[in-house]
């Protein structure tokens, strides 16, 4: 079966330690998962004052590993965005964009939400938006961080039923409010748990709304592909929701 | 590799409300546990909220107890009390259920913090009947709970309690609950309290906390253990398998510690 992991990241992130230290060891991990392309960004832009500068960094390495797709990392509320991402994308081949409305700090009702959607649906980019990125009830003092709104992420979807939008880390009990959002509003694997959730979430969100995402690496990437190793879903919905949706996501 | 599971609750409720009978809840878990390579699985009963009266509380030790005597071979139970309940009941509870062969270790929730004397009575009987407790522990953000929550929360124990516990009952062997959710910080309280083991259980497989608790306490001291049904066995050995570890320390993680812990 052909995997693509929507959801995966690379770097360094201050208050965890990651498991795979150089995209080398990534690499071979996924390999022996058998997941055959990974949508991949840098961790650090997500704290950085800008993600150019770690995206670049990343994006240069990934050029040794064709596993490894580019994720550009996006803040909306930094001047002149649109031209600096058009030019990421002469650049290298970038697969999607992918925003963090909480850490960079705007609602999804704020005009620049909008200008993402209508930048990813011209450019036929998937937008990965990032609902969080741990466990609230974990997070240190210093840096506690409430999850993106679900009900803003449906409302923003139904404002731009084209642009193709993947809610990424939702918990089960948000996937009703974001099955209220448009046909092209999915959500990947990922923070989905307890036995027999990929089958829900099949009946919640329905078949081409549900996306592969293994949130490494915060995660082991591992929980989300026994998820669909065991989803007790027939072959094709299975296939879809390992690569097939993601696929009709991209150019 | 065979896998004891030391921390599961029956899947005891339908999301319609409606109450799933013994025989449906032993098949449940049996399939998971079949599914990945479970040999046994600890049931802590299916508790939801805190405050539970002895009534309630004795019938959740009974639906454990039925659950067990229908797979014996493959289940074992621990029993819960509520602390908060007048000493003498939570003695006479703990005493049905730890004079027979079903129940091999007591299961403390949210009841009441573990510094308080009233847990002096149940931590007794654990050393009188060599059993060990596995007892609720977590670093929770208050802040990220609704107001249903917080007044769940409102007797917590944290892992520095669950040191102080320890060290009153140094005879003791207590299991803290909830690795993840402990985090770095719990791994520390409890690291010079060789009386204290941490589960695996809770939250989702996040890098790095198991790879800290196996540098700081070793893998003598972490069990292995699932929140199923809450939480899937997919996700809670990927936090053991994803975590690079020797095959011995896998071993002593996913079986040997709780073998020897529960004698099983």
């Amino acid at each position: 079966m052909n995997i693509i992991d929507s959801n995966s990241a690379f770097g360094f992130w201050p208050i965890q330690r990651f498991s795979h230290p150089t995209l080398e060891s990534l690499d071979r991990s996924y390999e022996a998962q058998g997941i055959g392309e990974v949508w991949l960004s840098a961790v650090e832009s997500i704290l950085y004052p800008e993600p150019d500068t770690f995206d670049q960094l990343l994006f240069e390495k990934l050029r040794h590993f064709p596993r490894f797709r580019a994720v550009k990392t996006v803040n909306p509320l930094l001047h002149g965005w649109q031209g600096r991402l058009t030019m990421h994308r002469e650049k290298a081949a970038i697969r999607a964009i992918k925003v963090y409305p909480n850490y960079h700090g705007y609602a999804l009702h704020a005009p620049s939400a909008d200008a993402l959607c209508r930048y990813a649906q011209e450019h036929r980019l998937p937008l990965l938006l990032q609902i969080r990125v741990n466990d609230e009830r974990n997070q240190p003092v210093a840096m506690q961080v409430p999850a993106v709104s679900v009900t803003e992420i449906a409302d923003l979807s139904l404002r731009f039923p084209h642009t193709r939008l993947i809610a990424l880390c939702a918990y089960r009990n948000e996937l009703p409010k974001l099955a209220q959002g448009s046909p092209n509003l999915c959500v990947d694997l990922s923070f989905l748990d307890g036995a027999g959730m990929v089958k829900a979430a099949v009946e919640v969100m329905g078949a081409p709304r549900v996306v592969f995402g293994t949130h490494e690496a915060f995660l082991h990437a591992n929980s989300a592909r026994q998820k669909l190793q065991f989803c007790d879903l027939p072959e094709p919905v299975a296939a879809a929701i390992a690569s097939e949706n993601l696929r009709q996501a991209i150019p | 590799m065979s896998i004891i599971d030391i921390h599961t609750h029956p899947a005891y409720q339908r999301p319609d409300g409606s109450t799933v009978s013994v025989e449906d809840s032993v098949q449940a878990i049996l399939e998971q546990m079949n599914r990945f390579g479970v040999e046994k699985s600890g049931l802590l009963g299916h508790t939801v909220s805190p405050g539970l009266t002895g009534a309630e509380v004795r019938a959740v030790n009974q639906y454990s107890a039925a659950m067990v005597k229908l797979s014996p071979q493959r289940l074992f139970a621990l029993a819960f009390v509520n602390p908060a309940l007048p000493p003498g009941e939570v003695c006479d509870e703990l005493d049905a259920c730890l004079e027979g062969g079903i129940f091999r270790g007591i299961k403390l929730e949210l009841d009441v913090n573990c510094r308080e004397a009233t847990l002096d009575a149940v931590m007794e009987k654990s050393i009188r009947y060599q059993v060990p407790v596995l007892h609720h522990a977590w670093y929770v953000n208050t802040w990220s709970l609704d107001e249903r929550a917080l007044k769940h929360q409102q007797h917590r124990s944290e892992p520095h309690d669950i040191a102080d516990l320890a060290r009153r009952f140094p005879e003791a062997r207590i299991i803290m609950a909830h690795l993840e959710g402990c985090g770095v910080r719990g791994i520390h309280d409890v690291a010079a309290c060789g009386n204290v083991w941490i589960d695996t259980s809770g939250a989702l497989p996040f890098s790095g906390t198991m790879e800290y608790a196996l540098e700081l306490l070793g893998s003598s001291r972490i069990v292995f253990g699932s929140d199923l049904f809450g939480r899937s066995l997919e996700s809670q050995l990927a936090r053991v398998n994803g975590t690079a570890m020797s095959d011995e320390a896998r071993q002593q993680i996913l079986h040997l510690n709780a073998r020897d812990l529960f004698k099983l």
